[in-house]
């Protein structure tokens, strides 16, 4: 009886409920604090930017993802204008602490998992070009490396696109009613400093 | 809504205390199946408290901003974001107080009198043959105003669907509509901002509430309470909207009688947390989800798919499965014209980066078309250590082969009606430019595509049975006194069509049973 809507695009989140993925959970939390520099992430970070639920290390690796999952181009709002990567991170304080650990082993998944490939680099060293190429790999890669591509890409493109600045893009004049009544939960940072 | 009425529905941020009550029945869930049952036992005079674990949101309120992240993160359960373990169904289901209703397409159909038969035939269900429950479809039909789409109400995808099916053969029909006095403005999906939509917010709940009925809205069931055999109450807990976490104040309600409509995910899980015995071994089993396979197409022309009304026509020859001695041939599904806004299109394309800004680009003129699966897969429902419901469902081998089926109707609808291009949506964003490229649809990896899952039933299967059903054929559970279900999940298999009348009916036959033996029931 629900819309037939495949409104729920980003319920990939919890994806990694998958076999073995807590275990993945538990790991990556704790792994992105053992990998990689304190400096290297916080260089990746919009000066003045705090995590909500993630830590620095895991919102500076959604940064880079939602940076190539969205295009710079010409006239389009920039996915650091949107804040969409602070948005989902604020998202998860609405969501159980299994989500939490979920959406964190998604990023550890992200930043180290190309060792299943036999490249050690991690994702927030690569270039925009290997970025891109990374995503592509996960994307069509084995059923938790494309869970994990396919949360990110429908949270990141789902919140960029409910952006008043592409409606004009998409040829979608917006909503017919005046009133805004974001929910009392709202985890759209530009709304709540507006 | 009448501000008196409003008064009988009490939210989180005036739930000052703990709440102490002794009513005839406690209803929980607030969508078809509970407001169906509540209304019906308030008329009657029996005092009844609905606890709806959603917020309350209205029209007059002006709570229904069409925004698509603010009605998802509103009404959605699980803020939009539950899915199945395997990430492979996306979960649609309501979290405010009307239910589903609230965000469902309107779309509405009686039983199909072959699935009475099948539930007759191999489940023993009696009282819900087809025949007995038309009065109950009558009603409903007259109190939500059901009718066909009018042709006002057939956006463009509407009318090139309409026309790609009938230029590859198949038979079209108009879709029955719970509305009135719709304009057309697109946004079902995100809550009727002009109470046009027949929901339970607007239908069986004001009559509830008119009756005695009362709401607590941010109300989470947490427990069935057991005793003796018999269901005494309900305990439950406030939730800060604000949060979405407990306020700390709780309510412990003492009944006659527990009616449980949480919706055909979410009321084996309550079920399962309150230690109901389950001497049939299916609580919780034989989940069907009526999974949602869709095909996008790029058109030449301006579809803005996002107005109107979603479907306002389908073909539903191929409703029922056809197979030749045990092989399946064809069918099994329902094909609609689809409908989503902007950021929802945009979180379903294939591709990211430039290509998918390309794609989106162009999102005025992309259509495309929905298979409503009549899956024969069977899921379930555990429990995490600390009690949330996790869903498990996998595709069964004949539903890869409906779906694919599915998909390569669609795609021929959608080249007949002038598609240039038919995306479907998996991971390598397979292309058809022509019907002679549809059998590329067979080497489509189904498993990196995504499938809304909008129609659970199943978990608390019906039967005469106890050693085959959770439920009687009154919808009381067998093993438990005084304690009912009223939602799909009392369905013994997906309903094939739209849920929603036959959700209703169903409560009607419950609601009818419960006030006919009311003495004993309520007694015990």
């Amino acid at each position: 009886m629900g819309p037939p809507s495949q409104r729920s695009p980003l319920s990939r989140r919890r994806i990694l409920q998958v076999s073995g993925a807590a275990g993945l959970a538990l790991a990556g939390g704790s792994a992105l604090l053992l990998f990689g520099s304190d400096e290297h992430y916080r260089a990746l970070l919009p000066k003045g930017v705090r995590p909500t639920v993630l830590s620095e290390k895991e919102l500076a690796v959604l940064f880079a993802a939602v940076d190539r999952l969205v295009p710079d181009s010409e006239g389009w709002p920039k996915a650091r204008e949107a804040r969409i990567a602070e948005r989902i991170d604020r998202e998860l304080s609405f969501h159980t602490a299994k989500m939490h650990s979920d959406f964190k082993a998604v990023l550890f998944l992200l930043e180290h998992g190309g060792v299943f490939r036999l490249s050690f680099t991690r994702f927030t060293k690569l270039s925009a070009e290997e970025q891109h190429a990374r995503l592509a790999k996960m994307a069509e890669g084995a059923g938790l490396e494309r869970q994990c591509f396919a949360a990110l890409k429908a949270m990141t493109l789902f919140f960029y696109y409910c952006d008043e600045r592409c409606w004009p893009k998409v040829g979608y004049q917006g909503p017919f009613v005046s009133v805004r009544a974001p929910p009392e939960a709202d985890s759209n940072p530009l709304r709540q400093e507006a | 809504m009448d501000d008196a009425l409003k008064e009988r529905v009490l939210e989180y941020d005036r739930a000052s205390r703990d709440y102490e009550e002794t009513v005839d029945a406690c209803v929980i869930g607030t969508g078809c199946g509970g407001a169906v049952v509540a209304k019906e036992l308030a008329r009657a005079g029996k005092s009844v408290l609905m606890l709806e674990r959603g917020g309350f949101y209205l029209m007059d309120h002006g709570d229904f901003d069409q925004r698509e992240d603010d009605m998802m993160a509103r009404i959605d359960g699980g803020r939009g974001l539950h899915s199945s373990s395997d990430g492979q169904l996306a979960l649609t289901y309501g979290n405010c107080v009307g239910g589903a209703s609230v965000h469902y397409w309107a779309d509405t159909w009686r039983t199909p009198k072959d699935r009475c038969e099948k539930w007759e035939r191999e489940f023993g269900v009696e009282g819900h043959s087809y025949e007995e429950l038309v009065p109950f479809f009558e009603q409903v039909e007259r109190d939500l105003n059901v009718h066909a789409a009018e042709d006002i109400r057939l956006n463009r995808m509407n009318q090139l669907f309409d026309l790609g099916a009938k230029k590859a053969g198949y038979h079209t029909e108009r879709v029955l509509q719970a509305r009135k006095n719709c304009i057309g403005s697109g946004y079902c999906a995100q809550g009727c901002a002009y109470d046009a939509k027949q929901s339970q917010l607007v239908t069986h709940l004001p009559v509830a509430l008119a009756a005695g009925a009362r709401i607590f809205a941010d109300c989470e069931a947490e427990q069935i309470l057991i005793e003796g055999g018999r269901a005494i109450g309900v305990a439950a807990r406030f939730i800060d909207r604000r949060t979405c976490k407990p306020s700390g104040r709780r309510a412990r309600v003492r009944s006659k009688v527990v009616v449980v409509a949480a919706g055909g995910f979410n009321t084996a899980p309550l079920l399962m947390r309150s230690r109901m015995p389950d001497p049939s071994g299916q609580l919780g089993k034989n989940l069907m989800v009526n999974p949602v396979a869709q095909a996008f197409a790029l058109f030449d022309e301006d579809i803005v798919m996002w107005r109107n009304i979603p479907a306002g026509t389908g073909v539903m020859d191929f409703r029922l499965a056809r197979m030749d001695g045990g092989r399946y041939v064809e069918g099994g599904y329902l094909l609609h014209p689809t409908q989503l806004a902007p950021a929802t299109l945009a979180a379903l394309l294939p591709s990211f980066g430039k290509d998918h800004r390309a794609l989106m680009e162009r999102a005025h003129q992309i259509g495309g078309c929905i298979a409503w699966v009549d899956d024969v897969a069977t899921g379930r429902a555990t429990l995490d250590e600390e009690g949330h419901p996790v869903w498990h469902w996998e595709m069964a081998e004949q539903d890869e082969l409906t779906i694919r089926d599915s998909l390569k109707k669609q795609a021929t609808i959608l080249l007949h009606g002038g598609a240039k291009e038919v995306i479907v949506p998996d991971a390598k964003g397979t292309r058809i430019r022509d019907l002679e490229e549809l059998a590329s649809i067979d080497r489509v990896d189904l498993g990196t595509m995504m499938f809304a899952a909008p129609h659970p039933s199943g978990m608390c299967r019906m039967g005469k049975d106890p050693s085959r059903s959770v439920v009687s054929c009154t919808g009381e559970a067998h093993s438990v006194k005084g304690l009912f279900v009223c939602d799909p999940s009392a369905f013994p298999t997906a309903v094939s069509v739209d849920p929603s009348e036959t959700i209703m009916a169903f409560s009607y036959v419950a609601a009818r049973h419960l006030l006919g033996e009311w003495e004993s029931i309520a007694k015990g």
